[in-house]
This record gives C-alpha cells, sequence and structure tokens, in this order.
C-alpha cells in the first residue's frame, strides 16, 4: 500500500513537472500582446524543476545500501 | 508583483490550459499538437536544468579520500575480427593506476583468416597482464562477455569495446566510489569521439556532446542511467550474478543489462572523470543500422524490463517514464508531420497560398527557437565536459542541420528499429559496427 502510494506520488509529480515546464515554454513562445512577465516564466519552470527533482528524491532506498552509510 | 498575486496568475494559467486539454475533441487535438512540437524545447530545458544541476551538486559534493585499500578488477575486451583493435585497447591500459588484476581479449570466433593465430598470442603476451581467450564459435558480444566472466574473480569487471582507448591514467576516483557506496552496481565513463574529420564523424561528435553525454549528467540527478556506455564500463561482480550476465539474446546487451541492474536495487553512476575514447562510425549506412541496432535494443528492453521499474527497489523510474514519453513523443510528431504535410498540399492544390505562407512562416520561428534551445544545451554540455570552448566553436556550425540528422538517422532509425526490436521480430540478431577501413556489416548471431 506504502510502495503503491509513493508510487502514484511520484507518477503525479513527474507530469505535473511536465504540465508546468510545458507551460513556462509556451509563455516563452507567446508573442501576442499578452505577454507573461519573466517572473511568471520562471516561476512555471522552477515549479517543474522542483516537482521533477521532488519525484526523484522519492525514490525507494536500495537493498544493497548498508545501514551505516 | 506580489506572492499571492503570482499564485493566482499561475493557478489562472494552469486553469485555462488544462481546461482547453479536456475541450474534447477540437481542443484536447489542438493542444496535444502544440505539446508535441514543444516537446523537443521541454526535454532540452529538463536535461540542461538538471544538467547544471549536476554541476552544482559536484561543485558542492565533499571530496572522500581515497581509500588505502582499492577493489581489484579484471578488464574484458571482447571482439570479432578485430584483433588489431583489441590490441591497441589493451595496450592503452598500460600505466593505469592501479593496474588491473588481469586483462582478458575474447576472441569471439574470429574467422581463420581474421583472427592472426600465433602473432595475435605473442602480441598478448607482450602486455602486462594481458591474456588471450579463444572461442571455438561466435556467441555475440554477450556470450563472449559471459564466456570471460564465468572465470572472473575480481570484485569489479571492466568491458571496453575493441575500439576503445582508455585515455585516463588514474582510476581511483572511480574505484573509490565502490567503495563509498556499496548498492553502486556499475558505472560508465565519459566518451569522446577519436575522429572528428568527416561530416559524419563531426555530427556524432556533436551527439555524443550535446545528448548523450548531457544526458548522462542530468540522468544522475533523476537517480538512474537509461545505459551504462557498452564501450567504457565497470561492473560490480556480485551485481552481475545477481542478473545472471549479460542478456544474449538483446542486440544491446549494456541497455539490458543498465535496466536489469536497477531493477534489482543497484544504481548506476556515471563518472565523468574517468575518459576514453571511441571511434565514430565512418560512414552514413553504417551510422544508421548502428542506430537502429540501439532501437531494436531498446524495444527487446521496453518490452522485457519496463514492469519491473515500477518495483520496490528500483530508482530508475524517472528515466523509463522519460524513454516511454520520448519514444510516444517520436511517433505522434512523426503522425502529425504526415497530417501536416498533406493539409498543407491539399491547401496548396486549393489555392490556398495564404495558408502555406503562415505556415511556412509559423515553421520558421519555431525552428529558430528550437536551434536557440540546443544551442543553450551545447554549451551547457560543453561546460560539464570541462573543456570550455574546445569543441563548442567547431560543432556550432552543425547545430542548424541537427534537425536533419535527428530525422534522417535518429527519428528514421527508430521508426524502423524499435518495433523490429520491441516485437521481436529481430529474434536478438545483431549486426556488428562496422569501423573505419571496413566495408560491410558482417551478420551475425
Amino acid at each position: 500500500m506504502k510502495h503503491a502510494l509513493s508510487l502514484l506520488c511520484r507518477v503525479v509529480l513527474m507530469v505535473v513537472a511536465m504540465f508546468a515546464i510545458s507551460v513556462g515554454i509556451r509563455q516563452i513562445l507567446d508573442f501576442d500582446e499578452k505577454r507573461p512577465s519573466a517572473l511568471q516564466v520562471s516561476s512555471h519552470l522552477a515549479i517543474g524543476l522542483v516537482a521533477w527533482t521532488a519525484s526523484c528524491a522519492l525514490a525507494p532506498r536500495s537493498p544493497h545500501r548498508r545501514e551505516e552509510e | 508583483m506580489t506572492l499571492q498575486r503570482l499564485l493566482e496568475k499561475i493557478a489562472d494559467q494552469w486553469e485555462s490550459d488544462f481546461g482547453d486539454l479536456t475541450d474534447w475533441p477540437v481542443g484536447t487535438f489542438e493542444e496535444l499538437a502544440e505539446y508535441i512540437d514543444i516537446f523537443p524545447m521541454l526535454l532540452s530545458l529538463l536535461w540542461s536544468l538538471t544538467g547544471l544541476l549536476s554541476l552544482v551538486h559536484n561543485l558542492v559534493r565533499r571530496r572522500r579520500p581515497i581509500p588505502p585499500e582499492l577493489p581489484g578488477y579484471t578488464v574484458l575486451i571482447p571482439f570479432y575480427a578485430e584483433a588489431g583493435g583489441a590490441l591497441n585497447t589493451a595496450r592503452s591500459l598500460v600505466g593505469v593506476m592501479p593496474p588491473p588484476d588481469r586483462i582478458v581479449l575474447i576472441d569471439d570466433g574470429s574467422p581463420a583468416d581474421e583472427s592472426l593465430g600465433a602473432e595475435l598470442e605473442a602480441a598478448v603476451a607482450a602486455i602486462p597482464g594481458a591474456e588471450l581467450l579463444r572461442l571455438p564459435r561466435n556467441a555475440g558480444k554477450a556470450g563472449a562477455l559471459n564466456a570471460a566472466f564465468a572465470s572472473v574473480t575480481s570484485e569489479l569487471v571492466v568491458c571496453l569495446d575493441a575500439d576503445t582507448i582508455v585515455l585516463s591514467r588514474d582510476w581511483r576516483v572511480m574505484l573509490a566510489r565502490f567503495v563509498a557506496r556499496p548498492e553502486l552496481g556499475a558505472l560508465t565513463g565519459k566518451i569522446r569521439p577519436s575522429d572528428t574529420g568527416s561530416l559524419v564523424e563531426r555530427f556524432q561528435a556533436l551527439d555524443y556532446l550535446a545528448v548523450i553525454g548531457l544526458v548522462k549528467h542530468a540522468e544522475c540527478e533523476w537517480g538512474g542511467l537509461m545505459t551504462v556506455s557498452g564501450a567504457l564500463a565497470v561492473f560490480r561482480r556480485e551485481a552481475l550474478v545477481s542478473c545472471g550476465g549479460w542478456n544474449s539474446s538483446t542486440p544491446a546487451e549494456d541497455i539490458d543489462i543498465s535496466w536489469q541492474l536497477q531493477s534489482r536495487g543497484w544504481r548506476l553512476g556515471f563518472e565523468p572523470t574517468w575518459v576514453a575514447e571511441v571511434e565514430m562510425v565512418p560512414g552514413w549506412p553504417a551510422l544508421w543500422r548502428q542506430r537502429q541496432r540501439w532501437s531494436r535494443g531498446l524495444g527487446h528492453t521496453i518490452r522485457d524490463h519496463a514492469l519491473a521499474s515500477f518495483g520496490r527497489v528500483a530508482t530508475h523510474l524517472p528515466v523509463v517514464f522519460m524513454v516511454l514519453v520520448t519514444g510516444g513523443w517520436l511517433w505522434s510528431s512523426l503522425v502529425m508531420g504526415i497530417v501536416r504535410a498533406f493539409s498543407a498540399l491539399g491547401a496548396l492544390l486549393h489555392g490556398e497560398m495564404f495558408y502555406f505562407g503562415a505556415l511556412f512562416q509559423q515553421g520558421l520561428v519555431y525552428f529558430g527557437i528550437c536551434l536557440a534551445f540546443f544551442t543553450v544545451q551545447l554549451l551547457i554540455a560543453e561546460i560539464l565536459d570541462r573543456r570550455p570552448g574546445v569543441a563548442f566553436l567547431k560543432l556550432l556550425p552543425l547545430v542548424p542541420f541537427y534537425p536533419l540528422y535527428f530525422a534522417f538517422i535518429s527519428l528514421s532509425s527508430f521508426v524502423v528499429g524499435f518495433p523490429r526490436g520491441f516485437l521481436r521480430l529481430d529474434g536478438g540478431r545483431w549486426q556488428r559496427t562496422v569501423r573505419l577501413g571496413e566495408v560491410q556489416a558482417a551478420t551475425r548471431t
């Protein structure tokens, strides 16, 4: 159950990361008058990067790792 | 702008984009088409950002002292009708510190006229610690490695291709990583192209630096590697035993063993200070065949081991996720390209020239932005390569033509190779990569 929940969290975080970065890129490519600020674009990219890193950080512990490590 | 206002704007943007995406069917397709268009930029940005993160990580990481006792290692060099190349590889190990326990050159059943007979045995005997293992029949690279591995007693096993020339003399940092991390099952080093004279070699150099090299840096931050490089890799013996050695029924044994190891809880690493030169494929047809073999191998591996990435001890889920998304993107971009080409042709035939002009203009802008992303990616890869300025200016003129290289080599070889591997239509056959001076690839089983 715990493993399934962790897997679900990781997948959701990865999807969120990709969506956030995509929104950021689409804003970079937005050439119309309602061009968003650099702060908005970088916020989306930062959210994406944080979500991706969090997903990777939730990876399980290796069984080959010694306790004293 | 206050934080609250910023968060409101972000939430509005997400709501709007998500709303468009769920506006079935027209909105969904239009939005998906846009996501497909921007995916190369997304990938480039994710690689570049996490690559930079790995740079920061390396800078702040506490340098551990080299332990006095380092694990012993045996070097395996399998070859088929490449005795000269294998000898050069073995000679490049002379002076490496600490020296290997053994260097085993494995003649994988080379034809009698190319096995060099007693001449080869004499040349091997002249290399300190080297020995020759002749297999009576051709077993394929994985089979040859398994045959030699049976007699290995060292803690670590280094595998080199017969065209690899080791540049690093001091291997202590690489070996020390296995002492520091008992969960480290395998590690790969940095591959550099030996020759970049011809156009095909330069494009491969660009590929190795800006894509393959950068991706290794990025994937280390993601917690796994898609593959260790078969040309330069070191494995923990215990980890290899847990997988039963290399899989001889796949065209890309390095991808297969990488996924198997990670599924069993072993971690893979990348050591950028462990460097070797590898001969680039000299011709376009041979390069296409090599990439097609890689795609077939990836197809095999996804079919056999993708589900295991959801296991309780596997950490390479982000890598597998990205491989699957990228594969899906390759197929959908191909389909979308065909649909767009037909609709543009239809509009042109109906005399709607303005449509064609608008599409061309839009494509040009998109192309320019993609190139800007790729140039930044190349720059970051160059910084991570720790030799700033060496390759960047040389490879920069190729950047505008990289999409052609991608379409005609990477995409086409994937479209042909991946289904063959995934559906096992090839029965695990693989072709030896053509090296300089050879005319045709010899097919072997």
